[in-house]
């Protein structure tokens, strides 16, 4: 807006124009291909069951995630059929829905199979039951619900969710690869880690859309993105790329980071993050075409 | 008298580019708000009545009274609508 000589400027009518709505927009379970991020302490997710054969399971899941959080994140299984006193719901994905449980904890509850989970305020541990059609889909139930789980724990020791991929290419940018929902389904995941400018901690990847040769592709757990790329596949023969403006971005990004609304005290903690990651970065939306893929500086090219 | 206007406590709210994004925590919904939409939003951390909303906008912005007054009651009743705002009691 151009500022007059006064330093006033013209008035511009205030506007408020609705982007979208989160209920629809899903939390990707975690894989199980991510690099390895370094932290003080060496802690790791553990489960506690009584059941060791159900213990054996889900802990040889959970250190396949090879996560090493700053602090240790119990999950305590218990066999059952027993729901927590949920209130109203907070946020639905596919398969789970997250509810306000009693004094402020989070409850979640699997709907492909009766089982649930509460996380008291400020715990890193979560209460989770498993009943036996649960436990009859055990493999499921840890990647989609026990997943789930996790990425609420880590949020509160500041590692908040975001749906992407990550890549250094080979002029030394940091590529943030975010996938328009339903679109790309490759999408991995990320944590933004707080306490760092727009620090990204790489959790997963997936995608090919940059990765090949010339792409040092995931070696590194912590990248700065210097170009965010909002991709989804189109039907022209070449590679299409848009400049976006920030708040455009972080529109975008906040599709891509529907965990933003749980846990109303972390919210806003997690919404600064992923603005200032929108700041940081030159931001794209990237329309790929097939050429891409015979030709893998294209887009670097198109973003230079 | 006159209403006064608060945020909603779902409300969230960040910045970029002197331009907003708002998240309203209840609804899930999600929304982008313009440079004086934001300059409005953030006055409203404390209840602010119309009246104050225009003297504040006029601090940095060229306008009627009547002019900034009537769209700032327009874009009150649209996040009022959205659960963006709440409405006190009239003081």
């Amino acid at each position: 807006m151009e500022k007059r000589s006064n330093g006033m400027r013209p008035f511009v009518e205030p506007s408020l124009k609705k982007e979208t709505s989160l209920e629809d927009v899903a939390l990707a379970p975690l894989a199980s291909d991510v690099p390895s991020v370094a932290s003080a302490a060496d802690a790791a997710i553990r489960i506690q069951c009584a059941d060791n054969a159900v213990r054996a399971v889900l802990q040889a899941w959970a250190d396949s995630l090879r996560l090493r959080t700053p602090v240790a994140v119990v999950l305590d299984i218990a066999i059952g059929t027993e729901y927590p006193e949920c209130e109203g719901m907070l946020f639905r994905q596919p398969g789970v829905v997250f509810y306000t449980g009693r004094r402020g904890a989070v409850c979640a509850r699997w709907e492909t199979a009766r089982a649930s989970a509460t996380l008291e305020p400020g715990s890193m541990t979560a209460s989770i039951t498993l009943s036996s059609a649960a436990l009859a889909r055990l493999d499921e139930c840890a990647g989609v619900f026990l997943g789930a789980i996790l990425v609420v724990l880590l949020r509160r020791v500041g590692w908040h969710y975001l749906q992407g991929a990550i890549a250094r290419g080979p002029e030394g940018r940091g590529w943030l690869i975010v996938d328009e929902p339903g679109v790309v389904k490759s999408a991995t995941a990320l944590f933004l880690r707080e306490g760092r400018r727009g620090r990204v901690v790489v959790m997963a990847a997936g995608t090919p859309i940059v990765s090949g040769p010339d792409v040092d592709t995931w070696s590194e757990g912590l990248i700065d993105p210097d170009v965010l790329a909002f991709v989804s596949v189109g039907t022209n023969t070449a590679t299409r790329a848009e400049a976006l403006a920030s708040r455009e971005a972080l529109a975008l990004l906040i599709r891509s980071a529907a965990g933003v609304m749980i846990e109303r005290a972390l919210a806003q903690g997690h919404l600064d993050l992923l603005g200032r990651l929108a700041r940081q970065a030159r931001s794209f939306r990237v329309q790929l075409a097939p050429e891409l893929f015979t030709r893998l500086d294209g887009l670097q090219e198109l973003i230079a | 008298m006159s209403a006064y206007y608060q945020r909603h406590p779902g409300l969230r709210l960040t910045s970029v580019e002197d331009e907003g994004i708002v998240l309203q925590l209840d609804t899930h919904s999600y929304y982008s708000v313009n440079e004086t939409g934001l300059l409005i939003l953030e006055a409203l951390r404390q209840p602010r009545s119309a009246d104050q909303l225009v003297d504040a906008l006029l601090e940095r912005y060229v306008a009627t009274p009547e002019y900034a007054r009537e769209c700032i009651l327009r874009f009150l009743a649209t996040c009022h609508g959205s659960q963006l705002v709440v409405r006190l009691d009239a003081a």
